[in-house]
């Protein structure tokens, strides 16, 4: 387990959030309907745990893909994933931290969070073209009859 | 060519579906962004307005529930129940009932919906609200029940004025006095002389969903003798706590202080 470092504090964990929460603002007009401004605290919380979480060894890579999944279905757009992961990067850069700065230079977190993002996201257009293709049969049902 | 043929007909662009690719959906087809793109051409602020709209879905439907007690929400012209929609932050045991005009989007909606308890989804007509309420299936669902809320939202610039006030004189002899009529006034207090306004328009008028932008004052007229509770109607702007900074001077010349209508809670 990778020791707490001084910058993970619960003030740099507000920072955190906080520079999340901004650039989920910043982007939310290219994310999808779910991202809306009353979500933006919640999320920008949830993705400070997971870091936090992941620093501290509570949680492994496969749970940071799950979460860019759950990104995905909660209608993040790219920009603000991407966005997130240079703030994330650079917070793990900037503590100045051995360990944390491996994070940033190795992309320990980021990677796997942009990896489950891109497979949440292939997955709802494949489900979307599924339920689309059915809704049209059907909706032609009558008319073809 | 009936109404419905029209609908699903995909080699011509329909309103709903340009209104989901600008929501950023996928329930599109190439036809519907191509016309879409041109009107964003015109009014590049129209997907954030869309989007400052679609956004109240889940705030209304919280306070309708939560705050006012409401069990039955009755939503007409819902377009697609996606995550974001009333649904979704309703607590257990309330009945939401969804409609829109559009088979396609009503079977897509059973897809998604597929066995949610307390949720339905009929095909109906907003034009005529009747249609809707006095359905064999709803009247099965709600009984008796009149104290309910019922939510117009994001559709009043495509109907006409003889339509809301018809619909306005219906669901208020329909409804109990405890109920709500939540109601977007779309479009309200938009530049009317504004030429990329009048363009978008017309291509709208072409594609055979003519729109309608008026004032909220008489927007307001129309409604009657529904009356907006203490809140008054909110500008979509002060809904989601943000400013006219959202918008460049230009952009507010066409949109107008509310950036796309505002929204009231109705009482009777």
């Amino acid at each position: 387990m990778t020791e707490l470092p001084e910058p993970l504090n619960s003030l740099n964990c507000e920072r955190l959030a906080a520079e999340l929460k901004q650039v989920l603002q910043a982007t939310m007009f290219t994310s999808t309907l779910r991202v809306s401004p009353r979500h933006l605290q919640q999320m920008a919380n949830d993705l400070t745990n997971a870091v936090s979480a992941f620093i501290q060894g509570a949680v492994d890579a496969e749970a940071i893909h799950r979460h860019g999944r759950h990104l995905a279905d909660n209608g993040c757009g790219h920009k603000a994933v991407i966005e997130q992961a240079h703030i994330i990067n650079r917070f793990c850069w900037e503590t100045a931290t051995p360990a944390l700065q491996q994070i940033a230079l190795t992309g320990g977190f980021t990677r796997p969070l942009l990896e489950g993002y891109m497979r949440g996201r292939e997955e709802s257009l494949l489900r979307e073209q599924e339920r689309t293709q059915n809704a049209l049969a059907r909706a032609r049902e009558p008319l073809d009859q | 060519m009936s109404n419905s043929e029209s609908i699903i007909d995909m080699s011509r662009p329909s309103a709903g579906r340009m209104y989901d690719y600008m929501l950023g959906g996928h329930h599109n087809f190439e036809v519907d962004r191509q016309a879409a793109d041109q009107v964003v051409k015109m009014l590049p602020f129209l997907p954030k307005a869309a989007r400052l709209q679609r956004w109240c879905l889940q705030d209304l439907a919280i306070e309708l529930t939560e705050k006012r007690g409401y069990d039955i929400i009755i939503d007409f012209a819902s377009g697609l129940p996606t995550n974001d929609h009333i649904h979704h932050v309703v607590p257990e045991g309330t009945t939401v009932i969804y409609s829109d005009f559009d088979p396609i989007v009503v079977e897509y909606a059973r897809e998604i919906l597929a066995d949610t308890p307390n949720v339905h989804f009929f095909q109906a007509d907003a034009r005529h609200p009747e249609e809707l309420l006095n359905r064999p299936a709803v009247k099965d669902i709600i009984g008796d029940r009149r104290d309910v809320a019922l939510v117009y939202w994001g559709l009043s610039a495509f109907l006409s004025d003889e339509d809301i006030a018809n619909a306005a004189r219906y669901l208020y002899d329909w409804a109990d006095p405890a109920s709500t009529w939540v109601f977007m006034a779309q479009g309200a207090d938009m530049d009317p002389n504004s030429p990329d306004l009048m363009a978008m328009m017309q291509v709208y008028e072409k594609i055979g969903s003519p729109l309608i932008f008026r004032a909220l004052n008489w927007v307001e007229q129309l409604v009657q003798p529904w009356h907006p509770d203490e809140n008054n109607y909110v500008s979509l702007l002060d809904w989601h706590g943000m400013d006219t900074r959202e918008l460049d001077p230009e952009e507010m010349q066409t949109w107008g202080p509310a950036a796309g209508g505002y929204g009231a809670y109705l009482r009777k």
